[in-house]
Order: C-alpha cells, then structure tokens, then sequence
C-alpha cells in the first residue's frame, strides 16, 4: 500500500511543478519551491518501511525542489541559486520556528488529543530536530553544489539528460548519507544505517528518472 | 507564556508584510501568503487558551492571508487577486494532501510519530474538510469587497472595518462553529465560535490600521 501512496506522492509532486510552471514560469517555480519548502518540514518526521528499509516521508518532494533547482538553472542560469536556497532556507526554517513556537501556548481543555499530539509533533523533540537540522542542512548543501555539478556536466556533454541523471547520481548519494547520518548515526545500528543510505538513494534516483519527463517539457515549452 | 506568544505570531505575521512591501516585491508576497496558507492550516489543529477564551491557533496567519489579499488588491489588479487566490488555495489543498498521504502510510516499527500524525489529521477531519472551504468563501467575498470599497471616497475606512467585522462573522461561524460542533458538542461550539470571532475581528482591525499606515512607507529601491 505504500508504494501505492508514494506513487501518488510523485504524480502529485510533478504535475504541481507543471502547473506552477505554466501559471508563474520563474516565478511560479520559485513559489514552487517554497510550497514544497514548507510541506517538507512538517510531514519528514514520519518513517515507512520500502523493501523492509526506513525510509523518511517525503522524498518525492525533496526531487520536486530538485527538479525545480534543474530546470531553473537549465532556463534561467547558475546566477539563481543563491534565490533558490534563500526560498528553501526562508520558507523551510521559518514554518518550523512558527510551529514550534504554537507548540508552547496552552492547549485549551477542548480537544485534548489533538492539541497533545500537536505539541509531541511541532514542539521540543530530540529526533524530530535531528531531522529538521540534517533535511536543511542537506538539502540546502544539495541546491548548492547541483549547481556546479550540473553545470560542469552542461559543458562537457551538452544534453540535458547527462546533466540531470548525472547530477542526480552524484548529488543525491551524498544528500542521503548526510542526512541519514545527521538524524540516525546512534540511534540505530550501522547497518540498518547503511540500509537506510541506500534505499534512499536508490529511491531518489528511481523518482528523478521519472521526473526528467517534466523537466524535458518545461525546458523545452516556448515562454509565450 | 501563551499571551506572550500570541502576540509575538501576531507581531511576525505583520512584521513580514511591512518587510516585504519595504524590501521586495510581489513575487515575495506569493511566496509569504504560500507559506502563512500552510502555517494557517496546521495551526487549526489546534485549539489554545489565551487570555482565557478558546481560540483556534489559525486566527493569526489567516487573518494574514486577508491582509495581503487587501494589499493585492489596492496595489495590483485584478488577475494577480485571482492569482494570489489560486495560490492560497491550491497551497492549503496540497498540504491536506500530502498530510492525508502521510497519515494513511503504514509507519516503520522504528516510527514514534506515526500515532501522532494520525490523532492529529483523522480526529480533525470536519477541519481538514471545512478549513479549505470556509478559507475560498471568505477569500472570494472579501476580494469582492474590498474591490468595491477601492472605490469609496468617503469614510473608506470605517466602511472597510464594518466590512471585515461582517466578513470574519461568516467565517467564523463556516469554520468554527460547524467544526467544533462536529468535533465538540453544539452548544460549547457556539462559546469557542463567538470568542474566536471577538478575538480574529480585534486581530483585523489592527491590521488594517496598521496596513493603511504601510501604504504610506515608500519601498526601498
């Protein structure tokens, strides 16, 4: 059943990049990023298992911003990261700290379940924030050096399939073992820990094969 | 602590429109209003106790939302409202979505936060359902509103407060009272609706005295 759902998860992720695309274009993309920005910090604190591997929710959505970071920098050029990892930075940190900071008020006497599990989700929780810190800081490192790998793949072979399979192989292991390594390195044993790298990676690379379809038609769509 | 916080979120939610009317652009109103969409929907899973009435924690952020879409409209035309409200819209739709996804995956063993997320969007499922209806209604009304009394020239402020004051009555009363009464009892719904109306018609006004002042700051270049 869940891969039904992160099937769903996937044409979900696309087919709002495509619709953000064609209403906004740059814009649209950017909006893009900081919707899925915001989402992500909230819902990657749960775990599932894939072919008896943990795996974080949300990977569809970290390839959704990566996707996005490919086509803006394939269109508009390396210029705009730095606004790419200050929309992901501003809206991933700032939807947490506000989060957290509801987590504090009273709960009312209404409601009590809710309210409770609000507070254990959002406020101060050691493995929720391992989390927290290990997605920014590994995605944020993701947007950045993407664009210099993609870049330096641009020049050698001009074609945009080796530029984003290319930047998806080599980017998206690293961005796994960082975050693996930051929310789980004493948690659990080394090879579960090894497990959960790999099934990551392999996941993502799976989900960015299929999310070169969207990218090949927003690059190759004509602006009107 | 909680009074504290109210304020300080009520201070944030202001704070980042006068800063990007004063600093940068539309395109960074898009992305706040993207963001205060998705603040406004989780925090209407929770229900907090402030200077002792039961407020719905979505007050501040939502009322947000309709301070910039007051802003959109006096300073932008009309596709970009639509724009906005598509945005708004489509942002809180997709974060049900994807919370929805969330809760039905079935959770590792090693998962803690599985119970969590389940109490959270399945014990709230009058709120996953009514928030994003009762935030279009008053999204559509209010852009019609405000429109019309752009064209105002006299009293335009009072007739904007009178408006907002008629406006956060049917939303109010769409969200909270159906929600709670379904959640809750009927009875104690009608308690929570009337304070959350009291409190989000004093959050409205403040804004838009505050936003009316905003106009007047020139941006920097």
């Amino acid at each position: 059943m869940n891969y039904l759902y992160l099937l769903i998860e996937v044409i979900i992720v696309f087919l709002l990049m495509i619709l953000f695309y064609r209403v906004g274009k740059k814009e649209g993309l950017f909006i893009y990023i900081a919707l899925m920005s915001s989402i992500l910090s909230i819902v990657m604190f749960k775990v599932f298992d894939i072919l008896s591997f943990q795996i974080n929710f949300g990977l569809p959505i970290i390839m959704g911003i990566f996707t996005a970071n490919n086509i803006i920098i394939q269109r508009y050029g390396l210029d705009e990261i730095k606004r790419i990892i200050y929309t992901f930075g501003f809206s991933y940190i700032l939807t947490m700290i506000i989060m957290n900071l509801v987590s504090l008020m009273t709960s009312s006497e209404y409601n009590i379940i809710s309210n409770n599990s609000f507070d254990q989700l959002f406020g101060y929780n050691l493995v929720n924030l391992r989390c927290f810190v290990g997605g920014f800081i590994s995605i944020g490192f993701m947007l950045w050096f993407n664009g210099e790998v993609y870049y330096y793949i641009r020049r050698d072979k001009n074609k945009l399939i080796f530029s984003n399979i290319g930047s998806i192989l080599i980017i998206q292991f690293i961005e796994s073992m960082i975050f693996v390594v930051i929310c789980y390195l004493g948690l659990y044993d080394i090879i579960l820990i090894f497990g959960m790298i790999v099934i990551r990676y392999l996941l993502k690379v799976v989900i960015g094969v299929v999310g070169l379809l969207p990218v090949y038609l927003l690059v190759k769509m004509k602006d009107k | 602590m909680s009074a504290i916080v109210f304020l300080l979120l009520i201070a944030i939610s202001i704070g980042l429109i006068y800063l990007i009317h004063r600093y940068f652009g539309k395109s960074q109103f898009y992305l706040i209003a993207v963001i205060y969409s998705i603040l406004s929907f989780l925090m209407s899973f929770k229900l907090i106790k402030v200077f002792g009435v039961n407020i719905n924690a979505s007050v501040i952020f939502s009322s947000g939302l309709l301070i910039i879409l007051y802003y959109f409209i006096n300073r932008y035309g009309k596709s970009e409202i639509k724009r906005l409200i598509m945005a708004i819209f489509v942002s809180t739709f997709v974060s049900g979505c994807f919370l929805m996804l969330n809760t039905f995956m079935i959770p590792s063993i090693y998962d803690n936060n599985s119970p969590f997320y389940q109490n959270l969007v399945l014990d709230n499922l009058a709120i996953v359902i009514l928030y994003p209806i009762s935030l279009l209604i008053t999204l559509l009304l209010s852009s019609y509103c405000f429109e019309l009394l752009k064209n105002e020239d006299k009293n335009r402020l009072i007739k904007t407060l009178v408006t907002i004051i008629g406006l956060m009555f049917i939303d109010t009363f769409i969200f909270i009272y159906f929600s709670y009464a379904i959640l809750i009892r009927f009875d104690i719904a009608i308690v929570i609706a009337l304070d959350n109306y009291l409190v989000k018609a004093i959050i409205m006004v403040i804004y838009i005295l505050i936003i009316n002042k905003v106009f007047k700051i020139r941006k920097v270049k």
